[in-house]
């Protein structure tokens, strides 16, 4: 299956940045998800609309790149 | 004699959404410019030599050109009226200057047309939101909904290679099994208030008669769909996406894929 980019980030750095403009991509919100196994993560393009943020994040938390599939994400339930 | 070169005037609206491409940044060449005046004056109903025209452009909401492929600030412009239901990003989704595509990943990322319909027991001839289409680049097939929204009426699109779904003011314009190819254009509408149609490529592919439902209540998602929370049908990648009002025929549909292909092709985009 296909494989995207995620970054790894702390629960509490994503629920702050959540839906906050990039000033570098205007038009451009942060959005994160959570995996099955309880990881939080974005997309790796996000370091690129949020550098400062992430740079601020990157002195005290070790960032890690990670690839996942849409099965390590919970299933949106069916619509009809 | 001495001939006068003459300016080349666009279409006024053509000329609005050109200058707000390039005040965000964007790039046009003449070739591209000319190829956007062509698709203003198409959904005026001008005469094309190539394909019939209909005067449509009253009843477009937003449709999303992606004459860049390159953020939400310049491909998310509405061409119908810039500045109005321009789309924002979340998650950051991957776009393509090349491709002018923008691909979303089916987990953490979609647009927000940032049009919500008005009001869930509006009137067929009162609602501002009675279709919806998008054109996709990618084949792979949805788990869910990949774009539109849940709340009041249902307006949303799913499509696999072997099925597809298309509902619309919470009445279904397709459910059915099928084996066509994903990344077509895939719309549906109303052609009055008890016949919704399903399309493909422009073409008509199911008429029902089904009483008008209710307007949908909730923003309309590009890459997802807008329930209580996001919600995913798998990773997908677009190039053009609109949404109508009003009572769409079959020509004006058809007409609407032959202009966006031939707007495509002006920018090196062929479309199937």
């Amino acid at each position: 299956m296909e494989k995207s980019f995620f970054i790894v980030i702390p629960r509490d750095f994503a629920f702050d940045l959540q839906s906050r403009e990039s000033r570098v991509n205007p038009g451009s919100l942060f959005g994160f998800a959570q995996t099955i196994d309880g990881r939080y993560v974005c997309s790796s393009n996000c370091i690129n609309d949020f550098p400062d943020e992430f740079a601020l994040l990157g002195q005290n938390f070790d960032l890690s790149v990670i690839t996942l599939e849409v099965e390590d994400f919970p299933q949106t339930p069916p619509i009809k | 004699m001495l001939m006068k070169a003459s300016a080349v005037a666009y279409d006024t609206d053509a000329q609005t959404y050109i200058n707000a491409v390039i005040t965000a940044g964007g790039s046009l060449n003449t070739t591209q410019q000319n190829g956007i005046d062509r698709w203003f004056r198409d959904m005026k109903g001008q005469a094309n030599g190539s394909y019939s025209t209909y005067n449509v452009f009253s009843r477009i909401m937003w449709a999303y050109l992606f004459t860049q492929g390159v953020s939400a600030a310049r491909d998310g412009i509405n061409a119908k009226s810039p500045g109005t239901y321009n789309f924002t990003d979340t998650g950051s989704p991957t776009y393509s200057s090349s491709n002018l595509t923008v691909a979303y990943n089916g987990s953490s990322q979609y647009s927000d047309t940032n049009h919500t319909p008005n009001g869930e027991f509006t009137t067929f001839a009162n609602s501002d939101l009675t279709g919806i289409g998008v054109h996709r680049t990618d084949t792979n097939n949805d788990t869910n909904a990949t774009m539109g929204e849940v709340g009041g009426g249902n307006t949303f699109i799913k499509t696999t290679a072997t099925f597809e779904v298309m509902t619309l003011s919470g009445s279904a314009a397709m459910n059915q099994a099928q084996t066509r190819s994903v990344n077509r254009l895939w719309a549906c509408s109303w052609a009055s208030s008890s016949t919704i149609n399903a399309y493909y490529n422009g073409a008509n592919v199911k008429t029902s008669s089904i009483t008008w439902g209710n307007t949908a209540t909730r923003s309309v998602y590009l890459g997802a769909f807008h329930g209580a929370s996001p919600g995913y049908g798998g990773a997908n990648t677009i190039d053009f996406a609109y949404g109508v009002k009003g009572a769409w025929s079959d020509a004006e549909q058809q007409m609407m894929y032959n202009a966006t292909k031939a707007l495509k092709a002006a920018f090196g985009i062929t479309w199937s």
